[in-house]
């Protein structure tokens, strides 16, 4: 026998499974590009000493600015996912 | 030789007459235990988003990155980028859940599902640790720094400090310490971006001119020697803020998990922008005090190089700012340490290991400020002791003793519910004792502060052993642990069917 779930209910479920695969694939991307670079860095890969553009940055700058970035990107976009996971599981309480 | 300087004098002055104010009134509210510890839970997410990121960027984050840079090149970056990579980790993954289980200090979080005295003790001692290390590196830097800027003698720099902070700990509590923190942030930032704005226009925002240093063809040994310390350093940045104790308490100051989250957005931007910033002032400071614009002596040595590109920029006035932001950074996070150190000698030992919970709020209140002026007292005492030690290393031990210690146990506590305290228990203490005692064999401490001939330990962090040690003694004594309750239980089943 099947039990019927209701839409809402089957949305914050969903929502709450979204929430939690950004809490672990969140954390896990920003820590394996952090590894990584301080791998290229430590053994002076070219990847991250020669430079890049108009300017002749090196790309290790280039690099660490985006991993810099994409910390807060990515906390915001949980954040956003957390917060809609909530407003979800409210309207499916009422 | 920089000449003493009326204008740091001036503005730190102002700093310290303006949060003791704040202190005097703060005292109101730092009465009972709930206002002591966490503020009453009523502080307010972007304040509290200030006060984690002033927690968090200490001088070392400002005066080491930049002087990395300056003396490396291009491995600032490994600082710039380690400073950021452990904000994803906490906002994610322990934050939220750490608010709705927690009290005043993590332990009350780990504790749970376990109540257990021995995690009690596990949690003091790394507690201890961790700020004991930190506190010293940021008293022998106030002392050094002090000493220059001031021409204040370091044995009169250090006990100077030492006070101020306690005035901030003993009567102000939790309320003065975030109120202090979130000044010292905002005075930070403010300081970072307009010394960018002034770097960019002097090189006319050409930015090939401004890394042309870093970039350019200035060959220095790489900061790190081999690739097993550099992602065992990159772990202890990923995995070190999400152990330590004076910023975990943090989230117990506001109401609910909810506004947590919303103050570690704020944290995590904010230091972002901070780091962007700062890998500017780092390839400015490389390329104007060791370019063509050099010629300038560091007195100091490199540590302050930041101070040396102020002077530069916008001369006296803006050194003086400098210095005196730079100061009152580690007057606010030496007051943070402080009260996170006292926290667990009065609620998780005394408390709870101690008096087993039995204790009034007064006299647990009363056992914090006494704690609170000891460590103060032997933190000074340990600052004349490690004067002449390397700060930017001191730095960095308590992350890799946090990544080590507290960061298995919180991480396991929160998603496996088949850990047990014996599990806890000891996977702590082997992150602790690992940590601290590979970091004391390792070439940094075993040759260079100890003067030994050769290390026991080649790496210079362990955070790769340390971490992957607590993990898996803690998953191998929790399912043993739990082994050996289902043989008792089915055995006693027996007995009773018999």
């Amino acid at each position: 026998m099947t039990a019927i779930v209701p839409d809402s209910q089957r949305a914050a479920a969903t929502a709450r499974q979204l929430r939690k695969l950004a809490s672990w694939c969140i954390p896990a991307l920003t820590t394996a590009l952090t590894v990584a670079f301080f791998y290229l860095l430590s053994t002076r890969s070219p990847l991250i000493v020669r430079p890049v553009g108009l300017h002749g940055i090196p790309a290790g700058t280039i690099a660490a600015i985006a991993i810099i970035l994409l910390a807060p990107a990515g906390v915001l976009g949980y954040a956003a996912f957390a917060n809609r996971t909530e407003r979800i599981a409210k309207r499916s309480q009422r | 030789m920089v000449s003493v300087n009326i204008t740091p004098i001036a503005i730190f002055s102002a700093f310290v007459l303006a949060t003791l104010c704040i202190t005097y009134w703060s005292s109101r509210h730092a009465r009972d235990l709930k206002g002591f510890y966490s503020a009453g839970s009523s502080i307010k997410p972007w304040q509290n988003g200030l006060a984690i990121t002033g927690d968090y960027l200490s001088a070392a984050s400002f005066l080491g990155t930049v002087a990395v840079f300056y003396s490396y090149g291009l491995d600032g970056l490994l600082y710039a980028v380690g400073a950021i990579a452990g904000w994803p980790v906490v906002t994610c993954l322990i934050a939220e859940p750490l608010r709705a289980r927690g009290r005043f200090t993590f332990s009350d979080a780990l504790c749970h599902h376990h109540s257990s005295t021995s995690v009690r003790v596990l949690t003091a001692a790394s507690t201890l640790c961790i700020c004991g290390s930190y506190l010293i590196a940021q008293l022998v830097g106030a002392g050094t720094l002090i000493e220059l800027l001031f021409h204040i003698p370091y044995r009169i720099a250090v006990p100077a400090v030492g006070v101020l902070m306690l005035c901030y700990v003993l009567f102000g509590g939790m309320v003065a310490t975030t109120w202090v923190q979130i000044i010292k942030a905002t005075a930070l930032l403010a300081v970072a971006l307009l010394m960018t704005i002034l770097l960019l226009k002097r090189f006319g925002f050409d930015l090939r001119a401004l890394a042309g240093e870093v970039s350019g063809g200035r060959v220095v040994a790489p900061l790190m020697s081999d690739t097993f310390s550099a992602v065992s350093l990159a772990l202890a940045f990923a995995f070190g803020p999400a152990g330590m104790p004076h910023i975990l308490m943090r989230f117990f100051t506001v109401s609910d998990s909810r506004k947590a989250r919303q103050s570690l957005v704020i944290t995590t931007i904010l230091i972002a922008s901070f780091q962007v910033l700062v890998i500017v002032l780092g390839s400015g400071a490389a390329t104007l005090l060791r370019g063509s614009g050099g010629g300038i002596g560091l007195s100091g040595g490199p540590n302050m190089a930041v101070v040396h590109l102020a002077r530069i920029l916008g001369g006296d006035l803006l050194f003086g700012v400098v210095a005196a932001v730079t100061f009152a950074t580690i007057v606010a996070v030496v007051a943070g340490l402080t009260l996170a150190a006292a926290a667990a000698i009065s609620h998780d030992l005394y408390k709870h290991a101690i008096t087993g919970g039995a204790a009034s709020e007064r006299s647990e209140v009363g056992v914090s400020r006494l704690a609170a002026f000891a460590i103060g007292a032997c933190a000074i005492g340990l600052g004349f002791v490690f004067q002449h030690q390397n700060v930017g290393f001191l730095a960095t031990l308590p992350l890799v003793i946090a990544a080590s210690a507290n960061f298995p146990t919180l991480l396991l506590s929160i998603y496996w519910p088949r850990l047990s305290a014996a599990g806890a228990v000891c996977g702590g203490f082997t992150g602790l004792g690992l940590s601290v005692v590979l970091m004391t064999l390792s070439p940094k401490i075993w040759v260079s502060a100890l003067g030994h001939q050769h290390a026991p330990f080649p790496f210079e962090y362990p955070t790769l052993f340390s971490l992957g040690a607590a993990f898996a003694v803690a998953y191998l004594v929790s399912i043993t642990d739990r082994r050996i309750h289902r043989v008792t239980h089915s055995v006693s089943q027996e007995d009773a069917a018999l």
